[in-house]
């Protein structure tokens, strides 16, 4: 089994074209890395911070023409804004899933321990899939709606039968890793920011290997370098295998997830 | 195999680093695929006189036939000259290093051309330490604002002759100043800071492939990061070449 990056975004917002050049340089950068499948989640890059209805559903649109051109190396989230109606949240959540996403990605739309957080919790448990949501404690200051680890600890306590992944262990560190420890419900990934040592190693002391997952954020970040900070960390090789493939597995349910023929066109019709 | 430009030996106060010997960091990174490092005390950063801090490292990095040692100094201390004259004789350093931004100074003080100018004459290599950590990621009681890469340019084309690193730049900020106008020639470039989607061939955008130079930033960093963000890299197998390893040696006349 290749590696499973559980975090990287697509460009493609808009109406426009589908940016297949492009994509064939993500796949031919990730398989550098040895990376065979990876999770979209997304064109957060592409998009407003917090996107209108009509921009999240183009976005996901185009993340499910992605999974269908190449399913097994293309899987997807789908984006989500708790700002929207609990109604569009669900209907746009059931659409996605059923087309084939195995995830809900949520930015810094809103804040993790906002209870507009609550439709997405209850679409999650109601179609069985995790809940990815970027966190960070910045030094500099987070963004107004920017989710810390004690926003994603307060979420995961309120939410037990949902399974919830913490995006960005270089960015939440110590702390955050403490804020999640004793929650059972809440993954880990490794994506983003600087290949700072020693974080890895922690987090598997603290939290173990079963609850964390490789991500690299790219197009922002480097597949490689982000792959370093955990093929160059002292774990086990048991633990490594966990964290760059194994536990995605686990997490995604993949083996009962494919995109449907026909699905897109369903869904933009 | 690799040569390192940018490894650190010593105590970092900000977070565990695992290397407690020189021996130790050797074997990191060898590990990684490195086959040379220069090197230079981690204690520079916080220590009054960096001074200290180089006569408690270089002794053991010079002994080593893997390290390069590498000097730091601050320019506005009293003392720079006879700091300088003491790591030239005992430890040969072919490298000094500035911290601008932990030592409190600007690249456009005059003191610090006056030290370039002294390189020059030595025809010792500048460093200049754009950052240490991701600003993001800085202990709140010790925030260090980054050094302007546009001044490290500046301070290059000031003294064309003088060999200068920048160290610890973001790709944004290259292309910012590269945009304006061409690199100076006799700037280099490493790449530990540069992070994008592939930082080698976005930097080969706006450097020349003799300007890159390789590091790890270790122990700060993962050594492999940096080894991978070479590697796994679409850049022609002479640029990373180049890179890994040539430049490195060029500049400091390595067989």
């Amino acid at each position: 089994m290749g590696i499973i990056d559980v975090h990287v975004h697509h460009r493609w917002g808009g109406e426009e074209e589908c940016p297949t050049a492009e994509l064939e340089r993500t796949k031919r950068l990730a398989q550098m890395s040895g990376i065979s499948s990876i999770l979209l989640l997304g064109a957060v890059l592409s998009i407003p911070p917090s996107p209108s209805p009509e921009q999240i559903q183009v976005s996901n649109s185009n993340t499910l023409r992605i999974m269908e051109r190449d399913p097994d190396f293309f899987w997807g989230a789908c984006y989500l804004n708790p700002a929207h109606s609990p109604a569009f949240i669900r209907s746009e959540a059931r659409r996605c899933v059923e087309a084939g996403m195995l995830a809900l990605k949520l930015w810094i739309a809103v804040k993790a321990s906002d209870p507009r957080f609550d439709p997405v919790m209850e679409a999650a448990a109601e179609l069985e899939v995790p809940v990815f949501i970027h966190a960070w404690y910045k030094t500099t200051g987070n963004l107004e709606q920017e989710s810390n680890g004690a926003d994603i600890a307060h979420l995961a306590r309120r939410f037990p039968n949902v399974d919830i992944a913490l995006l960005h262990l270089p960015g939440v560190k110590y702390r955050g890793v403490a804020d999640v420890k004793d929650l059972p419900n809440v993954w880990v990934d490794t994506s983003g920011g600087q290949p700072e040592a020693d974080i890895v190693e922690y987090a598997v002391r603290h939290l173990g290997a079963d609850r964390l997952l490789y991500g690299s954020d790219a197009p922002g970040r480097h597949y490689g370098t982000q792959l370093g900070r955990v093929a160059g960390a002292a774990i086990s090789a048991e633990d490594k295998e966990k964290i760059l493939w194994r536990n995605a597995l686990t997490l995604l349910k993949r083996e009962r997830a494919r995109v449907k023929p026909g699905a897109t066109k369903e869904a933009n019709a | 195999m690799a040569i390192d430009v940018n490894a650190g030996y010593g105590h970092w106060p900000f977070y565990p680093t695992a290397p407690r010997s020189v021996a130790d960091l050797e074997s990191v990174l060898r590990e990684a695929g490195v086959e040379r490092a220069c090197a230079y005390p981690l204690e520079a950063y916080l220590f009054p006189d960096p001074q200290d801090a180089n006569e408690r490292r270089l002794p053991e990095l010079a002994a080593s036939s893997f390290f390069l040692p590498s000097a730091v100094l601050n320019p506005t201390l009293p003392n720079v000259w006879h700091s300088l004259g003491i790591c030239r004789q005992r430890w040969e350093v072919p490298l000094v290093r500035l911290l601008p931004s932990y030592h409190q100074y600007r690249v456009d003080a005059p003191v610090v051309d006056t030290l370039a100018r002294e390189l020059d004459r030595e025809q010792v290599v500048l460093a200049v330490h754009i950052r240490a950590q991701d600003e993001r990621a800085h202990n709140p009681i010790a925030q260090v604002p980054p050094v302007s890469f546009a001044e490290v340019s500046s301070l290059a084309e000031r003294h064309a002759k003088l060999r200068v690193i920048a160290v610890g730049a973001y790709a944004h900020e290259i292309a910012q100043t590269a945009r304006r106008a061409p690199l100076p020639d006799n700037l280099y470039v490493e790449l530990s800071f540069v992070e994008s989607e592939d930082p080698l061939s976005d930097a080969l955008r706006v450097c020349a492939p003799e300007r890159l130079l390789f590091g790890t930033h270790a122990p700060l960093f993962y050594p492999l990061a940096n080894v991978y963000k070479v590697e796994h890299s679409e850049a022609s197998s002479d640029a990373k070449r180049r890179a890994l390893h040539q430049n490195a040696a060029d500049l400091f006349k390595l067989m």
